[in-house]
């Protein structure tokens, strides 16, 4: 394939045209509709672009799209998107090919077709699926890849034409004030740069008295073509490389204006893309996806094997960081790595193995002013996606937790539990007080229980409810231990010392490959270790007639995370008596 | 001609199938050709009764008619094949059939009474109805496009019912002309011709281009709703959105569903252009809707309505019920993943399915609902037995006694003072009526709510008082509970009031009381440990879990089947045995009693002797059997003697009676016994008794003791318990 005579980046469309054409031209001229082959298929552009992105390091110059990108990128060029699923919109037809005179032409990658539409019987319906992306909520500042600096310059030389589209695009009814300031920032390039900031600024308070949308946030709509059915779930994060499409023509259209258009007396009538309007939600036409693990975040990984020196160094001076962090508490050090490493393997019917949630008690306002500030920080600086929770009797009556799908427009409304898998929750008990929680409260309460203990989250669908699997890591950060919402593991924090915390973004980084990592590793046990394992659990029951299954469990799940946190695969002897050290000292503390 | 809402002109975006088709086959069956077909199947086509259903359907009910696609397969089986690929053409065909025939058919009936009178034949709608399988709205596609589908769902939304034209006429603003244009079906809009065919007269100006004004008062119209309908839940792949779909129902369809209501559908798979697109030069994006032409409202949406069963599902469930060891099958199911607590778990599978609801002639209402207690240490997986039922309960509710109150929907957040910790009191516990309620922490519950509870587990209502207004809820539920020892440990040498916090009229409404005893020998420890580790370490493939949760919905079908279908009753020859036994206990009773002197605090009365019945009632329902039989008599009177019976006998209840002073006295003699006995030596029972006597103790406070070691396992016997040898 000749990569150079596309210009992909700039003019994906024009190489989408060609090899359309190109493909139709080979296909048997006794074909009635040629096209009809490539119904839910590629005709070869994919590959093409898979070429020019993967072979020829077309990738890093692809410029990645988010609120920032949004102002500058042009449409119809090739742009980056990661986020998370956040809603599924379901399929939509369009007119896939028809006959333009005695050429076929695709709208494929297209909102609109620059050629007018011929009758029905020379067009042919295609499908594509819809959705509704959005940053990954809770996505930590390190983990947010954004357009390398060089590539802005290049493109802000085409600032001064972008911005009269840009204008296009804010026009609508309260944007008005919006549009003279900027014909202002436009007249000049030099007052341009100064002019950005108050444009931005604008542009957030016109979003903000913006209508049904609620647009603090960034979102789109992406358009995939040729899916095979679930390919993508709910709440995953993929990257998409597509085409950014936005038509002015698009944003002017009122729905007041279609008189000929009879139909809008009936309701339901307007599909969901009605409350996207594209001025605020950009679309973009997916030519490529992939889906993207916590470990496809951090950028680089040492190429090396996850040697077991290496893997123990890098673990030790994580520990003492963490350790800093919580007052040189080793303890609870460790306690709140294993909790960092743990992940959910198997669900059974009432057993969920794998994960350990953690429950850091001894928090007083003052202490957790600081440690529990510190510790935010520490999780914020290693885990891509964190989220908190204050638990306050005000907030559990009034925030909304559970998504729910609003059956007049159509939509998921997200709640604050749509996380993505791999999420770390931190549940902040420390500001709680004694009050009445009404039955909102209370179902939210219920909410976050399920969510530890199941790690399934209840949507709400109004005539029923559909539990979404929802992989989460619980903290809990309390004064007491927590009767609310019970924790696998209660760690009394004992700080003795507050010490000035530092890592250097190298150590940042190795830390965030290690837990990656760490968390991604395949978990083994040999038969002779079981053995062993089990006569010590008999003996450990024989002296504590109070243990029970929960604590076996809870012993088992520490040591397993014990060897993956050396970067071992196998359970070792040394690993279960560091774990009973850990139990010991910490039951000492209770 | 049919009034169908479309015209003559078929709508364009649905005759895609005709094209690549081959047209000599179209040909075999031309419209007239086709019409007559239908006239003859609805005129002649008899059931197997030999009866005329469609002609009789019809005289009955004139303005509508369910046809089976089935019948019409039988009937010609490429009549039903051109139905099903291109519904559109040949559905109004079919209507005009069925109009035509219901004027012939009347004009008969005028004839016979003789009257003259012209008959008056309106339009017929024809619903379609098939038994096929739905198929998935997440399989609909392009392929489907202008076919008949059958889909299932969930109607979320409907919209207000409107008028939808089906001719519209239309007045050139310049000539004045008329003309009448049909409309596309469905939500299809009509399609206006651009110029008017007026040819203009010398003088006269030429018409312009779009010339047409519509005139709604001489267009002709039929009542259309929308309806969203989404996909049920049980059908949405894990990790997805449900799917909506829009429907579009006319006519005598229209308002006869509310949202809320399951549905299956059949309809014709059509598109219409999605209006925010209508733009010249826009790429035509289509929404995907489903023109109704027969619906079907299921009747699991009434939660009190039988459910619905699959053929294969009921020979599963027979082939179950024939097995020998079907009891004990089912039982295995029950929490699979909690080790030991055989009776327990099958108490559980008693519960849940239940015993059969009785009316007496005088009105009474004797429960069918089974009660269980679990009562013991923390973490003998009492909780687990319990969320295990909150999930394979086709109905249940899941709460704490202590985050709970029976009714009401506010909590506290309450800090205890001490530990500084929080609690959640008081709370939503909306009874599961026709369910099992799960109370975890049962003593913790308030008293004023046990009450409450008190009430609903004997009469089966719920009173609530409220604002000065007293309202009776039914909650017929069963209840399964599990509470802990006060200390937190059962604690052998305290009351059964010191150890449980219930009172006895509480405690005998449950049919059944466990125990759930940590008794904990080295094996048992053993085959916990490694259950555990089990657990850990082959928890590398999801399939497992995948299989478990299958079979808990297998289950979960499987109760509910049985609750629906079957209503055993005690066969004479069990009734004549559990009589006989009930004097047999009582007998004994009364012998004991006077032998100790002292009465039982769970004496066996009459309500337990409906609890057994109960018991065997669900034990036979548990096989599908219609009469409770000796064996299941046998089999309840098992588990009650393990459990309540146990339990009584284990101190709960006898220690009930201890005053201080005898707890003393018991205490002094354990002192006595191991003063007297090295730890591992052991000694004849009765050369104990007679040196402890001598010692100045009391026989029976002795025998009290060592039962009491022997419960802590600080003693054994041997020897047909002859002798005794100290443990520790």
């Amino acid at each position: 394939m000749g990569g150079p005579q596309y210009d992909l980046l700039m003019n994906p469309l024009g190489a989408v045209r060609q090899t359309f054409e190109k493909a139709v031209a080979s296909s048997q001229p006794s074909d009635l509709d040629p096209t009809a082959v490539y119904r839910g298929k590629d005709w070869g552009i994919v590959d093409v672009l898979n070429q020019f992105l993967f072979n020829q390091g077309g990738l890093a110059q692809v410029p990645i799209l988010d609120a920032s990108s949004l102002k500058w990128i042009k449409p119809n060029t090739l742009v980056r998107f990661r986020g998370m699923v956040q809603d599924m919109l379901g399929n939509e037809f369009y007119i896939g090919a028809f006959k333009d005179g005695c050429t076929w032409r695709t709208n494929k990658f297209l909102d609109f077709s620059p050629f007018s539409v011929p009758p029905v019987s020379e067009t042919t319906l295609w499908e594509r699926h819809l959705f509704h992306c959005v940053p990954v909520p809770g996505q930590n500042s390190w983990a947010i890849e954004s357009t390398p600096y060089p590539l802005k310059i290049n493109i802000s030389n085409e600032m001064t034409c972008q911005y009269g589209e840009k204008r296009r695009r804010d026009d609508d009814p309260d944007g008005i004030s919006d549009f003279d300031c900027c014909d202002e920032g436009s007249s000049s390039s030099n007052k341009k740069q100064k002019d950005c900031g108050s444009a931005s600024h604008h542009k957030i308070a016109e979003i903000s008295n913006g209508s049904s949308f609620p647009t603090n946030s960034f979102s789109c709509l992406v358009k995939v073509y040729d899916m095979p059915e679930s390919q993508f779930k709910l709440n995953e994060v993929v990257e998409f490389i597509g085409i950014y499409t936005f038509d002015p023509e698009l944003t002017t259209s009122n729905r007041s204006d279609n008189v000929d258009d009879d139909m809008s007396m009936f309701d339901f009538m307007d599909d969901v893309v009605t409350h996207l309007p594209p001025s605020k939600v950009p679309r973009i036409h997916c030519l490529v996806s992939q889906k993207l693990s916590t470990r496809d975040l951090i950028s680089n990984s040492p190429a090396c094997e996850p040697l077991p020196n290496v893997i123990r160094g890098i673990r030790d001076s994580l520990v003492s960081y963490l350790s800093c962090t919580l007052g040189n508490d080793v303890i609870a050090a460790q306690c709140l790595l294993l909790h960092l490493l743990s992940e959910l393997r198997v669900k059974s019917d009432v057993a969920s193995v794998g994960r350990l949630s953690l429950n850091l008690t001894g928090f007083t306002q003052e202490s957790a002013s600081i440690f529990g500030k510190l510790l935010n920080n520490a999780i914020k600086n290693l885990l891509p996606y964190s989220h908190t929770i204050p638990l306050t009797v005000e907030y559990l009556n009034t925030a909304m937790l559970q998504p729910k799908k609003d059956n007049e427009s159509g939509r998921l409304l997200m709640g604050a539990l749509q996380l993505a898998s791999g999420t770390h929750l931190t549940l902040d008990e420390t500001v709680m007080q004694s009050g009445t929680l009404n039955s909102k409260g209370v179902e939210n309460v219920l909410l976050l229980k399920h969510l530890m203990e199941h790690q399934t989250v209840e949507y709400d669908f109004q005539f029923y409810k559909l539990e979404m699997a929802t992989e989460v890591q619980c903290m809990i950060i309390s004064e007491a231990k927590s009767n609310i919402l019970p924790a696998d593991l209660v760690v009394p924090l004992s700080p003795s010392a507050v010490t000035p915390v530092s890592a250097s973004e190298e150590q940042l980084h190795a830390w965030r490959w290690y837990l990656a990592t760490a968390r991604s590793l395949p978990h083994s046990t040999d038969t002779s270790i079981c053995e062993m394992l089990q006569n010590e659990m008999v003996e450990a029951m024989r002296k504590d007639r109070s243990l029970g299954c929960s604590d076996l469990s809870r012993w088992m799940t520490m040591a397993q995370l014990m060897a993956a946190s050396f970067g071992e695969k196998s359970l070792s002897v040394e690993h279960w008596q560091m774990v009973k050290e850990i139990e010991r000292l910490r039951k000492e503390r209770l | 001609m049919s009034g169908w809402d479309e015209g003559a002109v078929y709508y364009s975006d649905q005759a895609q199938f005709p094209r690549g088709g081959d047209p000599d086959q179209n040909n075999s069956v031309t419209p007239h050709a086709a019409l007559r077909k239908f006239k003859e199947f609805i005129r002649g086509f008899h059931g197997s009764k030999g009866d005329f259903p469609y002609r009789e359907s019809l005289v009955h009910n004139p303005e509508h008619l369910t046809v089976a696609l089935e019948d019409l397969d039988a009937f010609d089986s490429e009549l039903s094949e051109k139905l099903r690929n291109s519904p559109a053409e040949y559905l109004p065909l079919f209507e005009t059939a069925a109009s035509e025939i219901l004027a012939s058919l009347r004009s008969k009936v005028a004839g016979e009474t003789g009257e003259m009178e012209e008959p008056v034949t309106g339009d017929v709608q024809i619903f379609l109805s098939s038994k096929e399988n739905c198929i998935s709205m997440r399989l609909t596609g392009a392929d489907y496009m202008s076919k008949l589908v059958k889909i299932a769902g969930i109607v979320i939304a409907a919209s207000r019912v409107k008028a939808k034209a089906t001719y519209v006429t239309l007045v050139c603003k310049n000539c004045r002309s008329l003309k009448m244009v049909p409309c596309r079906a469905g939500l299809g809009g009509a399609l206006v011709p651009r110029s008017c065919d007026h040819v203009p007269g010398v003088g006269e100006e030429p018409c312009p281009l779009d010339p047409w004004i519509v005139s709604p008062d001489k267009s002709k119209y039929v009542d259309l709703q929308t309806l969203k309908l989404q996909e049920n839940p049980e059908d949405v792949p894990t990790g997805e959105l449900p799917r909506n779909v829009l429907l579009s129902v006319d006519r005598h369809l229209v308002q006869t569903i509310v949202p809320g209501t399951r549905l299956t559908v059949m309809g014709i798979y059509s598109v219409y252009q999605a209006s925010t697109t209508n733009q010249k030069g826009a790429v035509g994006v289509k929404q995907p809707y489903i023109r109704v032409v027969g619906l079907e409202q299921d009747r699991e949406t009434n939660s009190s309505g039988p459910s619905t069963f699959t053929m294969d599902e009921e020979i599963s469930f027979k082939e179950l019920a024939q097995k020998p060891s079907a009891y004990s099958d089912l039982c295995q199911l029950i929490a699979p993943s909690i080790y030991g607590h055989d009776d327990v778990k099958k108490a559980i599978a008693c519960l849940l399915f239940g015993g059969s609801k009785k009316r007496l002639p005088d009105g009474v209402r004797l429960r069918g609902d089974i009660h269980v207690l679990l009562l013991g240490d923390p973490s003998t997986a009492k909780s687990q037995f319990l969320k295990f039922v909150e999930k394979t309960a086709p109905i249940a509710v899941y709460t704490s006694g202590k985050g709970s109150s029976a009714a009401g929907l506010t909590a506290s957040v309450i800090r205890d003072g001490s530990s500084r910790e929080f609690y959640l009191e008081g709370g939503a516990m909306v009874l599961a009526d026709g369910g099992v309620v799960c109370i975890d922490e049962f003593d913790k519950m308030r008293p004023e709510d046990r009450v409450a509870i008190h009430e609903a587990m004997e009469q089966q209502t719920i009173s609530i008082a409220k604002a000065g207004i007293t309202t009776v809820l039914n909650s017929r539920t069963s209840v399964l509970a599990a509470a802990n020892p006060v200390s937190g440990r059962y604690d052998d040498l305290k009351t059964a009031q010191d150890n449980i916090d219930l009172q006895t009229t509480i405690l005998s409404r449950f049919d059944l009381i466990f125990i759930v005893k940590d008794i904990r020998s080295a094996e048992q420890d053993k085959i916990i440990a490694s259950h555990v580790i089990g657990v850990h370490t082959k928890s590398t493939g999801g399939t497992q879990s995948s299989a478990a949760t299958e079979e808990q919905n297998w289950l979960k079908r499987y109760i509910e089947y049985c609750r629906s279908t079957c209503q055993p009753r005690l066969s004479e020859k069990a009734a004549e045995m559990l009589q006989n036994k009930y004097v047999e206990v009582r007998q004994k009773m009364r012998q004991q009693a006077h032998e100790t002197g002292r009465v039982a605090t769970i004496p066996i009365t009459v309500r337990q002797l409906e609890a057994i019945i109960r018991l065997s009632e669900s034990l036979a329902r548990m096989r599908l059997a219609s009469v409770a039989t000796q064996e299941h008599v046998e089999e309840a009177f098992r588990l009650f003697n393990v459990s309540t019976v146990d339990a009584a006998r284990s101190g709960i209840n006898e220690h009930l009676n201890f005053t201080p002073e005898i707890a003393n006295e018991i205490k002094q003699a354990e002192t006595q016994i191991k003063r007297r006995m090295g730890i591992g030596s052991h000694i004849s029972e009765r050369r104990l008794m007679d040196e402890l006597t001598r010692m100045g103790l009391n026989e029976s406070i002795v025998r009290r003791a060592l039962l009491i070691m022997h419960q802590r396992d600080e003693v054994e016997y041997k020897r047909e318990r002859r002798v005794i040898v100290r443990k520790c």
